[in-house]
């Protein structure tokens, strides 16, 4: 079966099309506002704090939760939900107590990068934190996107027959037209729209799979009819559920994440931000674990889906389901999805290029004048998003092997040093050096060499050692600048 | 059965209750720090 078919109807295409070109129209409603660097980058501090709730929300959901979470809870059933919990609880409390202290002390530092906030905050006149930090952001995140690009690229190859080479192409430019144009408010706003056809895919979907099913009750008799492990939610056992929790420690290190928290206008509305973004959080994690749970119910056996691949079960069931119209609609929610996460991390890469490395190391701060920086930046997310492009072509395999450590590195790298920069006046620049390396080592050691005999997901022992590394090097004074007070 | 009923409605529930004590909680907290 090729679930794509139904693609060829013309409305459903017409849809799907939609759903990608909406974004660049945007993309002109934001140029008028992007007039500095710092609005291309942060949205000049001055977002709204529900368009901060769902973009902070909707650029950590990648492919992993349509596609992933719901294969996941065909296979494991409901137990699948602490994939969903872990991250959800992390990213509540981390909107408010993460947020709020990063938002108010980068406007004192004038940081519009996580790395400025960690060089100003040390007084790191080397630039040592910014120089590692940016070569653990260059090498997971650039992975990262090029990653989501080869996801799209994929999906798009198999629904409208584009050759692979063409489709990263087509991919890449739905992206940097409106990042070009609009920069970060661009990228944000997108993904407010985007929210509502995710809304459709992840809501509204399992919403009608529900009716259909006769009700939650009925769907988990005919799945324990199938499966008795299938409705018990503890099914995964103890060192499953703990790494399932854990990858809630990957959200404070994501950059794409934080510097959302950052871009706000009013450190306080991030409270109002959290209660949002926790809801919606919710709807799509719960949404992506009620489609898996109807697949298996509608179609019990793996070997009926396309490839035998359960990550296939948000398509099939889409296809049964709904007419050309939603169909296109819904297979465009996976690309909001993708691409939603996609152009937030390319930001991050040019942000990185540009100020980090370019004007703060390289040109020894940012004498220019801000239509200069401001087209420089522009011309970065164009070569980012092709370098971005030609590994996602080129290097395949390679960027699954780093994104495999991506979500993990970067949580172990920066979440801990972030945590402690916030909270623990003896952090030191050492301390945060130390904690960056030990973070990105132990992720990749675990992986190769000990998640197997272990069991245990590599984030857990690296945030873990890395949180040691920054408290051996702790000085016995206070030692981050705190102007603010507790 | 009854464990997969509470994850699956109960639990989204708690965690969306569980994010307005936190809001009302932090408010208070942000308030006192305040110069």
């Amino acid at each position: 079966v090729n679930v794509y078919d139904q693609l060829k109807n013309p409305a459903a295409l017409a849809m799907f099309i939609l759903t990608l070109l909406l974004p660049v129209v945007i993309g002109f409603l934001a140029l008028r506002r992007t007039r500095s660097q710092s609005d291309f980058f942060v949205g000049g501090r001055a977002m709204n704090k529900f368009v901060v709730a769902l973009s902070a929300v909707s650029s950590g959901r990648s492919s992993w939760l349509v596609l992933g979470v719901s294969g996941m809870a065909y296979t494991m059933g409901v137990s699948a939900v602490w994939a969903i919990v872990g991250y959800v609880t992390v990213e509540m409390l981390q909107f408010i107590y993460v947020g709020r202290r990063l938002r108010s002390l980068s406007q004192d530092y004038d940081a519009i990068t996580l790395l400025d906030f960690f060089e100003s905050r040390f007084g790191d006149r080397g630039h040592a934190i910014r120089i590692t930090g940016a070569l653990i952001i260059g090498i997971f995140i650039t992975a990262y996107v090029a990653a989501q690009l080869n996801a799209g690229a994929k999906a798009l190859d198999t629904a409208l027959g584009i050759p692979f080479g063409a489709a990263i192409v087509v991919a890449g430019l739905l992206i940097m037209v409106y990042m070009v144009l609009g920069g970060y408010i661009a990228v944000a706003y997108n993904d407010v729209v985007r929210a509502v056809i995710m809304l459709l895919g992840l809501v509204i979907f399992p919403v009608v799979g529900l009716v259909k099913a006769g009700g939650l009750q009925a769907l988990l008799v005919t799945l324990r009819g199938l499966d008795p492990a299938q409705v018990d939610p503890l099914s995964l056992g103890a060192g499953a559920l703990i790494g399932f929790l854990g990858i809630g420690l990957g959200s404070p290190g994501q950059p794409h994440i934080v510097v959302r928290y950052m871009s706000i206008d009013d450190p306080d509305k991030l409270r109002f931000s959290s209660v949002v973004g926790t809801a919606w959080n919710v709807a799509l994690g719960w949404g992506a674990l009620m489609i898996g749970l109807l697949g298996r119910a509608a179609v019990p056996d793996v070997a009926s889906l396309p490839d035998r691949d359960t990550e296939m079960i948000y398509l099939v069931l889409a296809s049964r389901y709904f007419g050309p119209v939603l169909y296109g609609l819904l297979l465009g929610g996976i690309f909001a999805a993708i691409l939603s996460t996609a152009d937030s991390q390319l930001l991050v890469v040019a942000s990185t290029l540009v100020r980090d490395l370019y004007e703060k190391t390289l040109a020894g701060g940012s004498g220019a004048d801000e239509a200069r920086r401001l087209r420089l930046s522009r011309t970065v997310v164009v070569l980012a998003g092709m370098a971005a492009m030609v590994l996602a072509y080129a290097a395949k395999d390679l960027v699954f092997w780093l994104v495999l450590f991506a979500w993990g590195g970067l949580g172990a790298s920066f979440g801990t040093t972030l945590i402690f920069s916030l909270y623990w006046k003896r952090t030191t620049r050492a301390g945060v050096m130390a904690g960056m390396i030990t973070g990105t080592l132990v992720t990749i050691l675990w992986k190769l060499f000990l998640k197997e005999p272990t069991g245990v997901y590599e984030l857990i022992p690296a945030f873990l050692l890395s949180a040691l590394a920054v408290m051996v090097l702790g000085s016995k004074e206070a030692s981050a600048r705190d102007e603010k007070g507790a | 059965m009854t464990g997969a009923l509470f994850v699956l409605t109960a639990l989204p529930l708690i965690i969306i209750a569980a994010s307005l004590a936190v809001y009302a909680l932090s408010g208070r907290r942000g308030q006192k720090g305040r110069p």
